[in-house]
């Protein structure tokens, strides 16, 4: 079966190695695993063994391997992820939040070989030179001690959440350069596709779910039970286990959705599942089937850095959202987010620590469509006594923050802060799609996605790629598009600077003059209204500093307005997108008549108080 | 009954004082402007000429306000400073104000309807400032004392209620829990009512002395002070919502000024109507102690 198996990977691997193009590839298994461990449930250790099936996908001869072991983060308070994230210093100072990762042996053909670490890196070195196309069998021997839930990985009390959590291969490229960053604070992970069979041994209360399918579940004489997991064509196995989950299941698309939810949010089951509904449901018309027939949604437990993930085939909720009306959608962008990662991270899995925006971008993009397309434009987000919020409003108002500071296409670890990573790779990332989707149109858009999606499944894209299959659906050149807006740090800001009409006998000379105050140059719509109705459209390059429109009119103006369908959603001020000669005093009044009553209100409370 | 006739008394000496309920009005209405004047240049500075700002017609459009309040930021930050300056500095003027308020609702409770005297109006804001200030000390730290006790029982309710709970009985158990902290608060607010009470009959000013006869007044008589807070409450309630009813029927109308009119017309109204009732609230208070202590 072995023997099988090996020569339809070396037929697979010719295959890969001729073509011309990743795109071309099938789909190759690059680091499988198959993994044993046990919990120790009250000391908080698994004891573990390891086998790594790696193939040299590369072009060069490999004589060191490098491995993850980020549990390593948590073995001290002078880690870099320690370091760099300011605020956890003081608590790693005590035990109960360390946690390690500890190498006990590693084999190759039964033979011992050395090893070395640096903090949640690890180097193997081989005997001989793996050479390209050829794989190799690792087998290791390990013990992780589990700290509490910081940040993926951990417990609390008697409850386990677990991803990234075993010795991992870092990707190998094709050039021969290994991906085997550190683990840093704000940075997410790269690995390869494979297959995982992985036995855990743990006491019986515990119910368990995770990456993949429950294959086999065996009771032991010693009050514990060994459950297997198969999963195929996933980067990575993540699993959790707690004695408190209630399991709610339902059918979305054909994937059986897996609900662990805590026995205080069982009132959210309802609404959740809707939520995953509308996202697979999305997800699976516009871009392409999710892969798996499976997907488990999470309850997370109280983490100290309460954050929802993604895993593959499994995603977390943030612990103890509060209980919200249903006008108020956290819960559901939080599960719609989480759930759209399975295409842009789990299925096409881009490297998430040095071109972050090409899953989180294209994540919080998505998310905003399927926002919009299921709770509306405007308040899909919040729609609250009057007051509608939506998601684009968020991102724009988070973006307009740090506009400058760094740019989107940035290794993560090198952005100035957290914030600026989450603003640029997230929000602005965003942003820059939905606004080449305006510019391509949405049915182009849908294409490019659905082509890139198809294109790349179970691969490592890169931004280059991305443009490439961009240039090719729209027929047109994007460089200098995503040259200034993923590479750069400049802003977009158009303005109407004035308007005039001077009548010259029976006709008006109208100018507008309009000002570009940004650095980014795009070209831009105008739309002139006349006093006696008419309205005009022009366009402008967006070229020069400046630029005075000159008309002969029958009327005078009225107003112009730039970019009137607000079509570039980067503009970094909207509010001087349009002038008019006269003034609007209604809206203006509305206003202030409402504002004059919310501070009447105030005192009024303040007043009712005492 | 009493308490019916208080009620009716109480709005018979607001009416026969209607400048007082002018007075607080116009007290509200200036601090309001103060707070007004620096977000209002802000707004007409951004979107006097813009022909965006139509939208703002129709409703609260974020796609504009997230700009302004990027645009803005620095002086937004400056504003909170402001703002929480102007809402204490008119915290402490109307304790003062208060004084005239209760001081000639005192008189016409004594001696009818009388002509406004300006001067024995701020003698009573000064007469009593001292007293309303230290009132106004204490009752804060009863309020905080009230909000852990509405913690304790919230924490009670979720024990009893368990864990495994749908999501109408969470919207059962939050509206429960609010009307619990309204009660709450009702007791304490209408506690302070009674402490000004004792301090303008009795010409008290140590607080020490009428802290428990107000409590013990309260106590004694709690069937009728507390269903006369509630009827004022459910009276104001229902006003409340005929006012959200009115506003909901002007948002339907075309998006143009005449709404506008009408809806700053039904703002401005709502507004003294609150005054006023405010002033009801403690005239049918001082009605009630005056028909209860006399009968003691």
């Amino acid at each position: 079966m072995k023997r099988n198996f090996r020569l339809i990977k070396i037929f697979l691997i010719f295959l890969f190695i001729l073509s011309s193009s990743n795109a071309w590839a099938n789909y190759l298994p690059v680091a499988s695993y198959k993994i044993d461990i046990r919990l120790d449930d009250k000391e908080k250790i698994i004891y573990g063994q390891e086998k790594i099936f790696f193939l040299n996908i590369s072009e060069k001869n490999i004589d060191t391997l490098y491995l993850h072991l980020y549990a390593n983060a948590f073995s001290s308070d002078s880690t870099i992820f320690v370091r760099e994230s300011k605020s956890l210093k003081k608590m790693m100072q005590k035990e109960e939040y360390r946690g390690y990762l500890k190498i006990k042996t590693v084999k190759a053909f039964s033979k011992e070989l050395s090893w070395d670490v640096d903090e949640t890196r690890m180097m193997i070195f081989l005997f001989e030179p793996l050479k390209p196309g050829r794989d190799i069998e690792l087998s290791l021997e390990f013990e992780l001690k589990l700290p509490q839930i910081i940040s993926r990985m951990g417990y609390d009390k008697d409850n386990f959440i677990l991803s990234e959590w075993f010795p991992k291969m870092a990707v190998l490229e094709k050039e021969g350069t290994w991906k085997d960053f550190p683990y840093h604070y704000f940075t997410e992970f790269f690995s390869d596709f494979g297959t995982y069979d992985v036995s855990i041994t743990l006491p019986l209360k515990y119910i368990i779910d995770g990456t993949g399918y429950i294959v086999a579940e065996k009771k032991n004489p010693d009050s514990t039970k060994t459950v297997t997991f198969k999963a195929e064509k996933v980067h990575d196995f993540a699993w959790c286990a707690s004695p408190d989950f209630r399991i709610r299941k339902t059918n979305i698309d054909g994937v059986e959705v897996v609900f662990l939810l805590l026995p205080g949010d069982l009132y959210k089951y309802q609404r959740w599942a809707e939520a995953a509904e509308v996202a697979l449901k999305y997800c699976n018309s516009h871009f392409g089937r999710y892969p798996y027939s499976k997907l488990v949604i999470v309850d997370s437990y109280i983490g100290l850095v309460g954050m929802a993930i993604e895993c593959p085939m499994l995603i977390t909720m943030p612990p103890k959202i509060p209980f919200l009306p249903e006008n108020i959608r956290l819960d559901e962008e939080i599960l719609i987010h989480e759930l759209v990662h399975q295409w842009w991270y789990g299925v096409v899995a881009s490297d998430e620590a040095e071109e972050a925006w090409l899953d989180e971008g294209f994540t919080t993009y998505t998310t905003r469509k399927i926002m919009e397309k299921e709770y509306g434009e405007k308040g899909n987000l919040l729609d609250l006594w009057g007051v509608k919020i939506s998601d684009q409003n968020l991102a724009k108002w988070v973006y307009l923050k740090y506009p400058k500071l760094d740019p989107i296409f940035k290794p993560s670890w090198e952005f100035v802060n957290s914030t600026s990573y989450g603003v640029n790779v997230y929000y602005k990332a965003s942003l820059v799609l939905e606004l080449l989707e305006n510019i391509i149109g949405e049915e182009k858009m849908d294409t490019l996605l659905k082509e890139y999606y198809n294109r790349y499944q179970f691969k490592h894209p890169k931004t280059d790629d991305f443009i490439k299959v961009a240039e090719k659906v729209t027929g047109q050149k994007l460089d200098s598009f995503f040259k200034e807006w993923l590479f750069e740090t400049k802003t977009c800001d158009y303005e109407v600077r004035k308007i005039k009409s001077e009548k010259k006998e029976k006709i008006y000379q109208t100018t507008v003059e309009l000002r570009r105050n940004g650095d980014i140059i795009m070209p831009v719509e105008i739309l002139i209204e006349l006093e006696n109705g008419e309205k005009i459209k022009e366009k402008w390059d967006g070229k020069d500093k400046w630029f005075e429109l000159k008309l002969e009119t029958k009327a005078k103006i009225r107003s112009a307005i730039l970019d009137p369908e607000n079509k570039i959603v980067l503009d970094a001020n909207v509010n001087n997108n349009g002038l008019s000669t006269k003034p609007y005093r209604w809206p203006v009044f509305k206003l202030f008549s409402n504002y004059l009553f919310w501070m009447e209100s105030v005192i009024q409370w303040m007043i009712d108080f005492f | 009954m009493v308490i019916w006739s208080s009620f009716k008394g109480g709005i018979r000496k607001v009416w026969g004082n209607k400048l007082l309920a002018l007075i607080l009005f116009a007290f509200k209405l200036f601090f309001a402007i103060l707070l007004l004047i620096p977000a209002y240049y802000m707004f007409a500075r951004t979107f006097s000429f813009s022909p965006s700002s139509i939208n703002f017609l129709k409703g609260y459009d974020f796609f504009l306000l997230v700009d302004f309040l990027s645009l803005w930021s620095k002086g937004i930050s400056l504003y909170w400073v402001y703002f929480l300056t102007i809402v204490l500095i008119s915290a402490f003027s109307y304790i003062f104000f208060s004084g005239g308020l209760w001081g000639g609702l005192y008189q016409s409770l004594r001696e009818g309807k009388q002509k406004f005297n300006g001067e024995k109006f701020f003698g009573d804001c000064g007469r009593y400032f001292g007293s309303f200030l230290k009132i106004f000390f204490f009752i804060i730290i009863v309020y905080i004392l009230a909000f852990f006790f509405a913690l304790l029982i919230f924490s009670l309710i979720h024990t009893l209620a368990g864990k495994e709970l749908s999501f109408a009985s969470h919207i059962l158990i939050l509206i429960f829990e609010l009307l619990i902290l309204a009660i709450l608060f009702m007791w304490v607010g209408m506690w302070s009512n009674y402490l000004r009470i004792y301090r303008i009959f009795f010409e008290e000013k140590k607080l020490i002395r009428i802290l428990k006869p107000s409590l013990g007044f309260i106590f004694r008589n709690f069937g009728k002070t507390i269903l006369l807070y509630y009827l004022l409450s459910v009276i104001l309630v229902g006003t409340l919502i005929v006012y959200l009813g009115l506003n909901k029927i002007l948002h339907l109308l075309p998006a143009n000024k005449f709404p506008v009119i009408f809806l700053f017309i039904l703002y401005q109204l709502q507004s003294f109507f609150r005054s006023f009732y405010k002033l009801v609230y403690y005239s049918s208070h001082m009605v009630l102690f005056d028909k209860l202590y006399e009968l003691k």
